[in-house]
């Protein structure tokens, strides 16, 4: 496990982390898990990179360099004036050592620390399809595209590759029901 | 109620005007102090100056008025150092006697590994003697507030630079830099006892730059500070002294002049002139002016072998203010180095040096944070229960009411 963070904004259904190190965070659709009384873990929904201070934007300054990371290698202080957020949704919890496909009773308190998910923690989560129905029914911006990543990232788990998409797909097609398009764009990005 | 703008607005328009009829005399001023830039003798206006007794600051000229030179090559690798300063001043509203001086400390390091260092570091003033400056061998004092606090953040500044670099051991070229000027002008012109400015000077503030000029020995370090629309007419003045605008062979401003009004004197034609304006147009974009030395009473009384000197530079977008200790003068390498590592961080900095604008951004403290600041002071006083008594006035401004 590595750790990515810490949680620096918290809500009932969703978290937000600060990166350690500009830059470094998880992936779009990746399972992440913070620490404390009711370990949570979360899928990655959105990742933001932008001024530390929200005062001061950064402005265009590689006009006169050769390459993008000449922008950052002249201007040292860069990497300490901009940050990497990565909010996740919360799909389930740890409570003891029984894993639950709920909310946890509160959110991950501020200043957990933030990890990515080992193949024991995600095994398990990545075959069961509530998860999807938490997904695929929150009102989040792009969420076809987290989907997507999310159950491509649960194919190395995988023996069978398609019968595992053909269990997502009944799944959403249950979970979404009169969207079969939204379905069809989820199973397409899976695969390209 | 709020500003009335539109009545402000009329006397701005009114101000404009003015304005307008004052460029012109400027320019006429701007063109014939220009050419006495060029044209004086440099070394005639430098033995008069030694011999004269005059009432404006005219500095010392080694060489020439005129001169000026190239942006010199700036080392690949090389570390900028920068320190600024923000404080609270002491509020007599306040529940208790209390101020905060906040420094930010930037450490950068270009070329093949660049890296960056960033800090702050508040300290608050709140025990009694913490809040005095006392006398070394006696039992005078004087509060820290008002103008003194501030020569105190300028001191606190200068220690905080000598810290930084050696705490970094830097062993690449260069440059430390802090904003505003070497000269502790606050304490000048003060009605402060002499112990006030031997303490800060002498106990705090030499010291400091001592410190730096010993690690120069040994590393190739450069101090300077920066001043950006510098305002003095250090320069300017000394045209005054030209044989065409003051006839005196041996100037003495109160027995030649003393019963003359300001605007009658022969020297008055280049009051409006300051000396960024001469060198706005003497200098081509990275360019500097020759080096001047301060004459300024409190560099000569207490500098000692720091002696300041200054040159003009033009950055891009304005002409600034360089000034440097004698060791940087005199030493060529670290003067070119103050040049072009200014040169280059006002490029980074679109106009101003990169290495001070997040030095000012890590020391700011804004309004919201002095309001934090009253509110943290003021709960930690309920919690103890202690008296949080406030003054009817600044409560009257906090709660407004009808």
């Amino acid at each position: 496990m590595v750790r990515l963070g810490d949680v620096i904004a918290t809500s009932t259904g969703t978290f937000t982390a600060q990166c350690y190190e500009l830059y470094h965070s998880p992936a779009l659709g990746d399972l992440v898990k913070t620490n404390g009384h009711y370990p949570t873990f979360g899928v990655v929904y959105n990742i933001y990179t932008g001024g530390l201070d929200p005062t001061r934007k950064p402005t265009a300054r590689g006009q006169n360099e050769e390459k993008e990371e000449d922008v950052y290698n002249n201007n040292p202080q860069l990497k300490h004036l901009l940050r990497t957020d990565f909010e996740a949704i919360i799909v389930g919890h740890k409570m003891g050592s029984e894993m639950l496909y709920h909310l946890p009773p509160v959110p991950p308190p501020i200043y957990s620390f933030v990890h990515t998910c080992d193949e024991e923690d995600t095994k398990p989560i990545i075959s069961n399809m509530s998860v999807l129905r938490t997904l695929a029914t929150s009102n989040l911006e792009a969420i076809e595209e987290v989907i997507s990543a999310y159950i491509r990232n649960g194919f190395k788990y995988q023996l069978d590759n398609t019968e595992f998409l053909k269990t997502v797909g009944v799944h959403l097609i249950s979970n979404l029901p009169g969207e079969l398009k939204k379905v069809e764009y989820i199973l397409k990005r899976v695969t390209r | 109620m709020s500003l009335d703008i539109h009545n402000v607005v009329q006397q701005i328009e009114g101000a404009t005007n003015n304005i307008r009829e004052q460029n012109k005399f400027y320019h006429e001023q701007l063109n014939r102090s220009y050419d006495t830039l060029l044209g004086s003798n440099a070394t005639e206006i430098e033995a008069k100056r030694t011999s004269s007794n005059t009432n404006f600051l005219i500095p010392g000229i080694s060489k020439s008025l005129s001169s000026k030179y190239k942006l010199p090559d700036l080392p690949e690798n090389h570390s900028v150092l920068a320190v600024d300063g923000s404080h609270i001043d002491i509020d007599r509203h306040l529940p208790i006697q209390c101020c905060l001086i906040n420094i930010g400390k930037v450490h950068i390091r270009y070329g093949d590994s660049p890296i960056a260092a960033l800090s702050n570091h508040p300290r608050l003033f709140s025990e009694k003697e913490d809040l005095q400056l006392h006398e070394t061998n006696g039992n005078r004092y004087q509060t820290l507030e008002g103008p003194l606090l501030g020569a105190l953040r300028a001191v606190e500044e200068m220690i905080s630079l000598a810290d930084l670099m050696e705490e970094t051991r830097s062993d690449t070229p260069t440059l430390a830099l802090i904003d505003g000027s070497l000269i502790l002008w606050s304490i000048v012109g003060q009605t402060y006892p002499d112990f006030v400015r031997n303490r800060l000077l002498d106990d705090m503030f030499l010291p400091a730059l001592a410190r730096l000029h010993k690690i120069s020995r040994a590393v190739p370090l450069a101090l300077a500070s920066y001043i950006s629309l510098p305002r003095s007419k250090e320069v300017a003045n000394a045209l005054r002294l030209d044989k065409h605008n003051c006839p005196y062979q041996n100037a003495n401003c109160s027995i030649h002049c003393g019963s003359l009004t300001s605007g009658e004197r022969p020297c008055d034609g280049f009051t409006e002139i300051m000396d960024r304006n001469l060198f706005d147009k003497l200098l081509e974009v990275g360019e500097r002016s020759e080096s001047f030395m301060s004459t300024s009473s409190i560099v000569e009384r207490y500098y000692d072998h720091h002696k300041i000197h200054f040159y003009y530079l033009h950055v891009g977008n304005e002409i600034s203010r360089v000034e440097i200790p004698e060791w940087v003068h005199s030493n060529k390498y670290l003067l070119d180095l103050t040049h072009a590592a200014i040169v280059n961080q006002c490029d980074k900095g679109r106009g101003y040096p990169v290495a001070l604008m997040e030095a000012h951004e890590q020391a700011v403290v804004t309004n919201h944070d002095r309001e934090e600041f009253r509110k943290v002071l003021e709960e930690a006083l309920m919690r103890n229960n202690l008296p949080n008594y406030t003054s009817e006035k600044n409560r009257s401004k906090r709660t407004k009411w009808l």
